[in-house]
């Protein structure tokens, strides 16, 4: 009897473990908006970020400092925001911190709170600075997967992020 | 046969349960960032907060020396020098409890944070409003003391 109620449970635990829904991945490309500028500022800029991470203590993915940093990048070099992105002795330089992700661990309806604080400086002078939050809600009935609804919402509210600051930078007289 | 069996069943609850104790607390100080005094913080109560944190932070920054009282976000006096945000998500396992904590300390004048602070305690690790507000406040003065 043990025998065969302990192999019963072998037989779920393997089936889970094979059969386990597809878990989505928060990668740069899955954080980079569409922002479409043209040659706004024609000088170069060097990018930093810190404070992120890709995964917290309950294995929940996060935003981590690589993502982000080439999903800025790219939505820069896309958008022609400025001339050019460099690695270093760049015109202005970029610096993000990612001050919070707030995700739930359940519900229905997953709503994220994503904030950066973002400071753009000339030779070591800050010329803007500004922390901003985002948010993006994500329903049981866009996404079935509650795994995959955390990570979906956590991906919208981070491009509404580098959306609002891009654009206000966009506005700025370099 | 049979002991690979119970080695199974052994595993598989330890996983169980040793997976429901997972605590953190974590502060970062966030760079560029200046505050040119803390003489008065002013805690934003939540719109959603019906478990009156907003209060219980103030009294719990009280404890610590600092003058602190809290309310609506437009009723904050105009001497006000740090602004306390917070964030707390709630899980229920025979009943509810705080699973995670986020706080922010922010210049007064700009909403900048200069440290934001993160408490997670999942069910077994479990500890009252006041034991998280507390343990997540420490966790960031912590901080704060080491960056200088």
């Amino acid at each position: 009897m043990l025998k065969k109620v302990l192999t019963t449970i072998l037989f779920f635990v393997i089936t889970l473990a094979f059969t386990g829904c597809e878990r989505s991945v928060i990668t740069a490309q899955s954080l980079t908006p569409q922002f479409n500028k043209n040659s706004i500022h024609q000088a170069s800029i060097e990018l930093s970020v810190d404070g992120g991470k890709k995964v917290d203590i309950l294995g929940i993915q996060e935003i981590g400092n690589e993502e982000l940093f080439n999903a800025v990048k790219n939505t820069i070099t896309t958008s022609k925001l400025f001339s050019t992105v460099l690695d270093k002795d760049a015109d202005y330089r970029l610096e993000i911190f990612v001050v919070k992700v707030g995700q739930p661990v359940a519900g229905r309806d997953m709503t994220v709170n994503v904030e950066f604080a973002w400071t753009l400086k000339k030779i070591n002078q800050i010329i803007w600075q500004k922390s901003i939050t985002t948010s993006s809600t994500k329903t049981s009935k866009e996404i079935e997967n509650a795994y995959n609804r955390v990570v979906a919402a956590t991906e919208e509210a981070a491009k509404n992020n580098i959306l609002k600051a891009l654009e206000i930078i966009s506005q700025l007289k370099l | 046969m049979k002991n690979i069996h119970k080695l199974i069943v052994t595993l598989l609850i330890v996983t169980l349960f040793s997976g429901c104790a997972i605590t953190g607390s974590t502060a970062k100080l966030v760079p560029n960032s200046s505050v040119e005094s803390k003489k008065l913080f002013y805690v934003i109560q939540l719109k959603t907060d019906k478990r009156n944190l907003s209060e219980i932070i103030a009294t719990t920054l009280q404890q610590k020396g600092f003058n602190a009282i809290s309310g609506k976000y437009e009723n904050r006096p105009e001497n006000v020098d740090v602004l306390v945000t917070y964030e707390d998500r709630w899980m229920w396992d025979i009943s509810n409890y705080m699973i995670q904590l986020d706080m922010q300390f922010r210049d007064a004048r700009d909403m900048y944070p200069f440290v934001a602070g993160e408490t997670i305690r999942t069910s077994l690790a479990r500890k009252t409003s006041e034991g998280m507000i507390l343990e997540t406040i420490e966790t960031m003065l912590e901080k704060m003391k080491e960056g200088k």
